[in-house]
């Protein structure tokens, strides 16, 4: 293969594709502003929603005014992004359905201020709304304290008659769970990093399917669409082979490729930050993301043109090549819920041979600390890469081109 | 002159006999037997759907044909040793187009690259051939008319100075000036001592710059000569009433 040949390939590819602006604009620019677009749109749609809650306390007893007010303070903070604003009603007559009524029926005091009573709070809401299911949490969260509050009142109450010195919380909770993680990359390395680290990773794993489109749109248009417009004739009559023809068209692909894939998975990062998700991205995990990327682009590219030299045009090629887009997307989407270290070995095994999954793989190594093994994973990627490029430059025969026609 | 089993001379840049090719379970052509000598503007004649267009794929190697035999400049065009002598020759498809977002200039450079040899020598006279000002080769090929489109891949097919220009309805969609053009630039051609085999159906393009003319009918040749020796043979007064005469008797 002559270099100066691919290079030529690669320099009208990547100078033909840089003034197709529109193209540019859709593939790399529009997400970059669509993704955080969104999240700021549904954020500040969702931070605007407000919701009134009307306390009726029919008891009025010293116990539920405590209640009461613990609750209207508690609730006046906010909850969770929703705009909360407290009302106090004497009946729940004249209360609008839209809004949601916490009730403190009659007996609520006496009932929590004997030693076993039992007394409940009702709380009125139309179905369906998140916002006032946010609200029932809140509600769900302050009796939970107050709850709390009341038992370690009672057990000090049995205690003193028992004669016993209590401790009310270890009384309560004997026995409790904390959570530490094995190796785990990025800064600090435990606690909430950790865990921010692992979300991350899964983050970056799901971006990888945003690589796999660019790749497919861009090489059938390198090679049908070329046919298409009447320019690949006289190309193949050139003194370049097959095979750097096919290479230079792949080398641009994945220039453009990546650059878009850069693009989406910024987009898709920015996205999860102002959506409230912390990230914790480290240069590792970066990095392999990187490789991980560019090995996609050309593994992508190559399958997508050995579609592309069988198919006859352009909406063909890329109708076959969607069907890799929905292998790429099984995976990547699997990767958000699913822990592939957790899967039995033959299953494992089965998802390997789809060369897609590689790249997840490799990203969850890096975090893991696993290096031997990202670059096993990105040696897999880079062998199929190949061996598919190969498969297209041997399909990609002068007769083929004009038969189709 | 020595001649080879299929009556062509063994200097002929061209030669085919009892050519083959089926194409999706169509038998395209069926027997064409075709021989362009050097320095000649050889015309393929024939109605659309002749089997012109194979013809001329199987000589520059882009279809490989399914029987018969074929020499161009001495080599097998469906072989290994093709390779050799693809670069000397120059054909320009009927319906090829350029880079529409490159400018005329770097449709000539990015061919020359591919060409190899000496960039700059091939761009210049990939400027010459195709008579194109430098303002119009540093616009985007894009807006260029379907003519100067045409003037820009017949530059570029001629820039290597190949010794077998293959032209394919090299005049077809352009406009009188522009073909005239083209017709005083064949004749240049062949006074150079290069080969043109020319594909056209126009039969006064035929008679005006055709050496030697070749009919090709339903993917057989029925005639080939020069355009005086078929006039004499068929007693006609043009070329036109030729073809017309040697296809309607096939038809017959």
């Amino acid at each position: 293969m002559r270099h100066s040949v691919v290079r030529a390939i690669l320099w009208k590819e990547l100078l033909d594709l840089s003034r197709d602006y529109k193209t540019l604009a859709y593939v790399i620019l529009l997400p970059l502003l669509a993704l955080p677009g969104l999240a700021v749109f549904a954020g500040g749609l969702y931070s605007t929603q407000s919701v009134v809650v009307y306390i009726v306390d029919e008891d009025g007893s010293g116990v539920s005014r405590a209640f009461v007010e613990g609750l209207a303070e508690f609730l006046g903070r906010g909850v969770g992004g929703v705009s909360v604003e407290v009302r106090m009603a004497g009946s729940l007559e004249g209360v609008p359905v839209t809004s949601v009524a916490i009730v403190v029926p009659q007996g609520f005091g006496s009932s929590l201020e004997s030693i076993d009573g039992r007394a409940e709070v009702r709380v009125l809401v139309l179905p369906g709304s998140p916002a006032a299911d946010r609200v029932v949490s809140a509600v769900n969260s302050y009796v939970f304290r107050f709850e709390r509050a009341l038992v370690e009142h009672r057990i000090g109450v049995l205690a003193e008659r028992a004669g016993l010195a209590v401790d009310a919380p270890g009384f309560l909770d004997p026995l409790s769970v904390r959570r530490e993680f094995w190796i785990v990359g990025g800064p600090g390395g435990g606690g909430a990093v950790a865990e921010e680290v692992a979300l991350s990773a899964r983050v970056v794993a799901f971006s990888l399917f945003f690589v796999v489109n660019p790749a497919i749109v861009f090489v059938s248009d390198s090679i049908v669409g070329e046919r298409e417009r009447k320019t690949l004739e006289k190309l193949l009559l050139t003194r370049a082979t097959r095979l750097e023809v096919l290479t230079g068209k792949i080398l641009a692909t994945t220039v453009l490729g990546v650059a878009a894939a850069a693009a989406d998975s910024i987009a898709l990062v920015s996205f999860f930050a102002l959506s409230g998700y912390g990230l914790a991205l480290s240069p590792l995990l970066v990095l392999v993301w990187a490789l991980s990327a560019i090995l996609l682009v050309l593994l992508t590219a190559g399958i997508s043109a050995v579609i592309s030299v069988r198919s006859e045009t352009i909406r063909s090629a890329q109708s076959g090549s969607f069907l890799v887009l929905m292998v790429a997307l099984a995976i990547y989407f699997s990767s958000l819920a699913v822990d592939f270290t957790a899967l039995p070995r033959s299953v494992l095994i089965a998802l390997q041979v789809i060369p897609f999954t590689h790249a997840s793989l490799a990203v969850f190594s890096a975090v893991y600390g696993d290096l031997g093994d990202v670059a096993l994973h990105l040696a897999v990627l880079a062998l199929s890469a190949a061996l598919f490029l190969l498969v297209a430059a041997r399909s990609f025969s002068g007769e083929r081109v004009v038969m189709f026609r | 002159m020595d001649k080879n089993h299929c009556g062509c001379s063994y200097d002929s840049v061209v030669c085919l006999c009892g050519v083959e090719k089926s194409i999706k379970g169509r038998q395209v052509l069926r027997g064409v037997d075709l021989e362009v000598d050097e320095g000649e503007i050889h015309i393929l004649a024939g109605l659309n759907g002749a089997g012109k267009t194979t013809t001329v794929r199987i000589i520059v190697g882009l279809v490989v044909r399914d029987g018969g035999f074929a020499r161009v400049l001495g080599e097998d065009p469906g072989g290994g040793g093709f390779g050799r002598v693809r670069g000397m020759i120059g054909y320009l498809p009927e319906d090829a187009s350029v880079y529409d977002r490159l400018t005329g200039l770097e449709n000539i450079e990015f061919y020359a690259r591919l060409y190899g040899g000496p960039v700059e020598e091939m761009v210049e006279r990939a400027m010459m051939y195709s008579g194109l000002s430098i303002e119009d080769l540093s616009r985007r090929a894009g807006g260029y008319s379907k003519g100067m489109k045409r003037r820009l891949l017949l530059g570029i097919t001629l820039m290597t100075e190949p010794s077998l220009v293959v032209l394919d309805e090299p005049t077809s969609g352009i406009d009188p000036i522009a073909s005239h053009r083209v017709k005083r630039l064949l004749r240049r051609l062949a006074a150079k001592g290069r080969s043109l085999l020319v594909t056209t159906h126009d039969m006064r393009l035929a008679e005006e710059i055709g050496d030697r003319v070749t009919i090709i009918h339903r993917g057989s040749t029925l005639e080939s000569g020069s355009p005086g020796e078929l006039m004499d043979r068929y007693g006609a007064e043009s070329l036109e009433e030729v073809f017309v005469r040697v296809v309607e008797g096939v038809e017959a």
